[in-house]
């Protein structure tokens, strides 16, 4: 079962092996895990995510087709999972919308810019944490994909079911966010 | 070209999202713009400072936990769905369908028993009129329904009236085509007869006042009764009538035949027998054979299928006792009665004063033939002679009654069908099959005229079907997510 791809584990998850949705589970829950936790930053809602996420598939199941990377498809069941619960929560972030690719970012609270205060690494973690969190959903999501998942950028474009050049801008302008609102953090790491 | 800043495409640059071209062109300018290379530092400082972001660990036995779900999920998937068209679907549409079939039901059942009761009423008034059915019910109160209960005298009534009918037919079957035809038929009278028999004798004098059908049956009788009247009758005429010569003329002088007056048992016997038998047409059939072979005749008889059947024998009586023994043959006897009257003393009254007026009757004939009368005498004693002669006939008619009554004994006999007879099964049986086809007549009926409803029905239940599904899912999202 191990040497078998994602793909290969859920036809046989399809064909009725239990056994094959104990390996996607072991292969998958933490990127998902991590994945939810960074973009609602609830490690206990992002554990009911993923438990969700893995019922969706499991009823699924009959449907699936491998036409793409299975990981592309659990992903963007997640992304949808995601907003869902977004709308349901009511969370205090923007929304997703077409705008999102104009550049118009959200005023966020940014931390005390003196570098003197940040100067533990866990603080600039929760200042790194609150920046992200400024983010809009998509780029937020995109950012995530990119950094902590090392996904393509067409993997995310089809995770997030926007085109290739708007998945490009998404994670050029957060990146340009989150560098302006953290200069001071990294000029002080001798980057400059 | 080179000159220009490069910063859009460093983040694809740094995830070597670019084209070949692309990634030359960056590169080239990377070279030559300090500014770029800056920016492509801090990008590249961001990227490590993201990658300090810790993550909490997941709980262990997270892969427990969501196959539990799975296998939870499964079992509501398994059960819910079944609930929800229970108790959404199914049980609504089928208290519906319910509903709409008993209504249906009930109202075709009730609209075939009032067509029964309609065509029953439609037959009965045909054979009989208002005036009819309500002399029936007031014999159906005097019956022992008197009691207030008129629902019940109705009945008895309506039953009575059935039985009439019934009876009506088996009379009018049995003297036209049935097997009874050649007995019965020579039993058959006319009114003139009747008349005459009424006239002769007074025999048959309630005969006249009964249906055309029971004075069939009283012809039987009244046949044998007036045939042996006519004998007599010539016979007195021709024996009464002397012709009493003398030598001057011709005297005619009635001579009154004296009856038989020998006095014997002088009895008169009356008996009452009742059986219950287990079929009434031939039990009927067997008494009157039975009567014929003892030389006896039938005075009257009422014939009821579904009720107590009587006729009255007059049986000669030195075969009495024998003929009581074969009619308590004919089925199970439920009661004999006989009954025995005297009339020694009033027949030898009635025979004294004959001879009296006879002693008379004699004494004036004399006198007319001594006496050389003239003609306007004889003209005048004849006339005196004329009331005695009558009371003589009188006299004697009373004298040959009662020999009659004395001769022939009175049996009344009542029969009715056994309850449990084979004639009472095969009645049921065949109500039962009747019972059967007008039922499923019924139900032909009643389907056919379900059939456009239940359409109907089907129509409408299609186009729920979509509220139907909303509905299951609206109870899918807020009460099983839940």
């Amino acid at each position: 079962m191990q040497q078998l791809t994602d793909e290969e584990v859920m036809l046989k998850y399809k064909q009725g092996l239990g056994e094959a949705m104990d390996e996607l589970v072991r292969r998958y829950k933490n990127p998902l895990y991590h994945f939810a936790y960074r973009i609602s930053q609830d490690a206990l809602l992002a554990e009911d995510s993923v438990q969700e996420v893995f019922l969706r598939v499991h009823e699924a199941r009959h449907i699936y087709i491998p036409s793409g990377k299975f990981s592309t498809w659990i992903f963007s069941i997640c992304h949808n999972l995601m907003i869902s619960q977004l709308r349901k929560k009511k969370w205090c972030l923007p929304w997703p919308t077409k705008n999102d690719e104009s550049g118009e970012l959200v005023e966020f609270a940014s931390p005390d810019p003196s570098p003197r205060d940040v100067v533990e690494n866990k603080e600039m973690v929760e200042i790194l944490k609150n920046c992200i969190q400024g983010l809009s959903f998509l780029q937020k999501e995109a950012l995530i994909l990119r950094e902590f998942h090392s996904l393509d950028y067409k993997e995310i474009a089809v995770i997030l079911n926007k085109p290739l050049s708007t998945v490009k801008t998404l994670i050029h302008r957060a990146r340009a966010a989150l560098k302006d609102k953290m200069l001071v953090y990294l000029q002080e790491d001798g980057h400059v | 070209m080179f000159n220009r800043h490069v910063s859009e495409n460093l983040s694809s640059y740094l995830d070597n999202e670019l084209s070949d071209k692309e990634r030359l062109e960056v590169e080239l300018h990377l070279k030559t713009c300090e500014a770029c290379a800056k920016e492509l530092s801090q990008l590249k400082n961001l990227s490590l400072k993201l990658k300090a972001w810790p993550v909490p660990e997941l709980r262990a036995g997270f892969e427990g936990v969501v196959r539990d779900k799975i296998v939870r999920q499964e079992i509501e998937r398994g059960r819910v769905p079944m609930d929800k068209k229970t108790l959404k679907v199914l049980i609504p549409s089928g208290v519906l369908a319910g509903i709409l079939l008993l209504v249906f039901v009930n109202a075709a059942v009730t609209r075939g028993i009032q067509g029964r009761m309609r065509e029953s009423a439609d037959y009965i008034g045909e054979q009989f009129s208002p005036q009819i059915v309500e002399s029936y019910k007031n014999e159906a109160l005097s019956f022992g329904f008197a009691s207030g209960n008129q629902r019940m005298a109705n009945r008895k009534a309506m039953r009575l009236a059935k039985a009439k009918v019934r009876d009506n037919k088996v009379y009018e079957k049995s003297f036209s085509t049935s097997q009874y035809e050649p007995y019965y038929s020579q039993q058959s009278m006319t009114e003139s007869q009747s008349a005459r028999l009424n006239e002769g004798m007074g025999f048959g004098g309630i005969a006249h006042k009964k249906t055309i059908s029971q004075l069939a049956v009283v012809g039987a009788s009244a046949d044998k009764a007036m045939s042996r009247l006519e004998s007599d009758t010539l016979s007195i005429n021709n024996e009464a009538v002397n012709e009493e010569s003398s030598g001057d003329g011709t005297i005619i002088v009635v001579q009154p035949s004296l009856p038989a007056t020998g006095i014997g048992d002088m009895i008169i016997r009356t008996a009452e027998v009742r059986l219950e038998v287990a079929d009434a047409k031939q039990a009927y059939a067997k008494v009157n054979l039975v009567c014929k072979d003892f030389g006896g005749y039938v005075t009257a008889s009422n014939f009821l299928e579904d009720a107590m059947s009587h006729i009255i024998l007059r049986i000669p009586k030195d075969k009495f006792t024998e003929a009581l023994d074969k009619l308590g043959g004919l089925g199970k006897v439920e009661n004999i009665s006989s009954n025995s009257q005297d009339v020694h003393q009033q027949y030898a009254n009635l025979k004294t004063e004959l001879d009296t007026v006879m002693v008379v009757y004699n004494k004036m004939v004399e006198a007319l033939k001594k006496k050389q009368a003239t003609i306007p005498d004889v003209v005048r004693l004849e006339s005196q002679l004329n009331p005695v002669l009558s009371r003589i006939e009188g006299l004697k008619n009373a004298l040959e009654s009662l020999n009659n009554s004395v001769s022939f004994t009175t049996i009344t006999v009542y029969f009715h069908e056994s309850e449990l007879s084979t004639n009472a099964l095969k009645k049921g049986i065949r109500f039962i099959q009747e019972s059967l086809i007008v039922a499923g007549l019924n139900l032909i009926r009643i389907v056919s005229r379900a059939i456009p409803l239940l359409v109907i029905f089907l129509f409408y239940f299609v186009l729920a079907i979509p509220i139907i599904l909303v509905a299951k899912y609206m109870y899918r999202k807020y009460f099983i997510k839940k």
